[in-house]
């Protein structure tokens, strides 16, 4: 009989500390969850956070409205998230213009290659937001663009060929800024390429990785628009590029929060 | 030799010209950029730019090319729906800067050193005996102490504070915990709990002092938390709800949610008979309008009740004059919607324009947040 009791007191026992060590391993895993998810969403919290976070909302959505039954769904909420983008686009030649000066806001500087054309980019992009919300109008910008995208030219032995129809340079006259976003593009995978082989200490970071995906995708959607087409290929490589360089801001947030907490405390 | 002369002057002058241009150029840039980057701000400038661009189209019909443009401005409302995202970080790390009372941790501070000194003797390095500005702050810290104390009652700290004043380990205590708070308010840190935040303050502490300090028996009181008044609160749990509110008025504007169906739906039964003829838009208005008039309330009584700094005193007046445009603005809006006034439109763009103005004002204007300053009753 005592036998008996001292398993079932045994029992309870077992069954009391399972308990009380699965709640406390929950309760960890629910904090540990909800501190990285809160400090990942507060790290988008910003205006390039809203415009990378909108930029995949648009890819996601438009993927999805690729099934039949989602078709149309969500056109109203992608002809706002559109117009939200413009407005960030059109905004962004301030940001373009900080890079010109040293963080201490005192000197100018050389800010890099493709910082400098993302520059120019956006100074492009402002224009093409004036003129598509019927703000402003530049008729000899237009008319140099159809001149240009009209002439004619032999290229690699086939004569005749339009320059509008030549891959990333067509964009020069229907969107300038993704001319010069390709060629940024370009500049960064090439320095990455070169680091690796060259240097030894080349970052290996994740957020390097998916920065670099995020700038193959952007060269691709880009350069190979056509090629892609406007169904699953072209949605699968949007939110892919846009993703990655959704995740690489966070990431680069979130080191950059963390380096200067670290280096407060230390 | 005389021809040189006025050439090198006038190229002085032009010199300077040219420096102190550029010197304004790159602030502007610097401080557009900053503005640029701070959603509030963003999101004042194109409201404000909606509704000038709202009168032009009512007074001049003949640019009504302009209503895409009009779409466009009206999309930077949006960020009133991102705001949920900034809010679970609050609730994983609750200590910032701002909830920190940074006397009442100084005051139990220097108290539990002292008590740690009757053992271990702790080796304060000597300070610059010159340094009058540090000097000046310690006699202030010691005056506004005694004045909450005052208001506070707390006579054991009094005991204390007279023992202490003007010590060395107050000075460098004040000067620590103030850097600490300083950098976190501007860098934006923020700790999951108190042991975390006397952590950071014991690596800072025994950076100062030549033997290493341990915080760890250090208690940690109620009294260190700054409390949101009762008011405060109300006022935050309404944001919370106009946050979901503003999310459902998004999702009925993508036609992803028929609030309509829903409350016919709920209009059925007899205890929700009311729902059928309301509008989520008008419970939104109606909630913001009432949430200014609660802030309005709440910022006149700080005014003439608490004892405030004056970095306080002046962030208060402005969130008075804020709330006061906002909820006249609001206000007229909601009083249009309900049918119970007839407001012309165009007042409503102007009120609009005059209410987001003076919040992009209150943001330029805003003060860099002071730590250890004396707060002081309107007599």
């Amino acid at each position: 009989m005592v036998y008996i009791t001292e398993r079932v007191r045994n029992a309870f026992d077992n069954f009391y500390t399972g308990c009380t060590g699965a709640s406390e391993r929950l309760k960890r895993g629910v904090l540990a969850i909800g501190q990285e998810g809160s400090r990942i969403l507060y790290d988008i919290y910003s205006l390039d956070g809203f415009e990378k976070w909108s930029k995949v909302l648009i890819a996601d959505l438009k993927m999805a409205s690729l099934i039949p039954k989602l078709n149309g769904i969500f056109a109203e909420c992608l002809k706002t998230l559109e117009a939200q983008k413009d407005l960030y686009y059109a905004t962004q030649i301030i940001n373009s213009m900080r890079s010109f000066i040293d963080p201490t806001g005192k000197n100018f500087r050389c800010p890099g290659f493709s910082k400098v054309l993302i520059a120019i980019g956006s100074v492009f992009e402002t224009g093409s937001f004036l003129q598509k919300y019927k703000v402003m109008s530049f008729p000899a910008c237009s008319a140099f663009a159809q001149e240009l995208g009209s002439m004619r030219m032999s290229l690699f032995g086939r004569p005749d060929i339009r320059f509008d129809n030549i891959p990333v340079f067509n964009s020069f006259c229907d969107k300038p800024k993704d001319f010069f976003i390709f060629w940024a593009s370009f500049w960064d995978v090439k320095t990455w390429v070169i680091e690796r082989v060259y240097s030894e200490e080349a970052s290996s970071s994740w957020e390097s990785y998916f920065k670099l995906a995020g700038n193959m995708g952007k060269m691709l959607l880009i350069g190979g628009s056509r090629w892609l087409g406007a169904g699953w290929p072209l949605a699968i490589v949007d939110v892919a590029t846009q993703n990655a360089s959704l995740i690489a801001f966070i990431i680069k947030r979130h080191v950059d929060r963390e380096k200067k907490f670290y280096a407060s405390a230390a | 030799m005389n021809i040189q002369r006025p050439f090198s002057s006038a190229f002085a002058s032009f010199k300077n010209y040219c420096e102190s241009t550029q010197k304004v150029a790159k602030s502007i840039v610097v401080s557009f950029c900053a503005f640029r980057n701070d959603p509030d701000f963003f999101q004042k400038v194109f409201q404000v730019a909606f509704a000038v661009l709202q009168l032009i189209i009512i007074r001049s019909p003949g640019v009504r090319d302009l209503s895409r443009l009009s779409f466009v401005l009206k999309t930077a409302n949006m960020h009133d729906f991102y705001r949920f995202i900034q809010q679970p970080r609050q609730w994983f790390f609750p200590v910032k800067a701002e909830t920190i009372k940074e006397n009442r941790v100084l005051e139990d501070l220097i108290k539990y050193i002292q008590n740690r000194d009757n053992e271990v003797e702790v080796k304060i390095p000597e300070l610059n005996p010159f340094d009058t500005r540090e000097e000046g702050a310690a006699i202030q810290l010691s005056e506004l102490d005694q004045l909450e104390i005052k208001e506070r009652g707390e006579p054991e700290v009094q005991d204390k504070l007279n023992e202490n004043d003007h010590s060395d380990v107050r000075k460098l205590v004040k000067k620590v915990l103030g850097q600490l708070l300083s950098t976190m308010a501007s860098e934006d840190h923020a700790y999951r709990n108190f042991d975390e935040f006397k952590n950071a303050l014991q690596v800072r502490l025994n950076k100062n002092l030549s033997e290493d300090l341990d915080l760890t028996d250090l208690q940690v009181t109620p009294q260190w938390i700054r409390r949101t008044p009762f008011i405060e609160r109300i006022i935050n749990l309404s944001w919370f709800i106009v946050d979901i509110g503003c999310i459902g008025l998004y999702f009925q504007e993508w036609r992803l949610l028929d609030t309509a169906k829903w409350a016919a739906h709920m209009g059925q039964y007899s205890a929700f008979r009311g729902v059928k003829d309301h509008h989520l838009a008008h419970w939104v208005v109606g909630l913001v309008s009432s949430t200014f008039a609660i802030k309005l309330v709440e910022m006149t009584r700080r005014l003439q009740d608490d004892a405030l700094t004056v970095e306080e005193r002046r962030h208060t007046r402005w969130n008075w004059v804020t709330a006061l445009g906002e909820l006249v603005f609001f206000g007229t809006t909601y009083m249009d919607m309900m049918g119970q006034i007839k407001v012309n439109h165009a007042y409503l763009h102007c009120f609009a324009i005059v209410a987001k103005s003076l919040g992009l004002l209150s943001i330029v204007t805003r003060p860099k947040h002071q730590f250890f300053q004396k707060p002081v009753r309107v007599a």
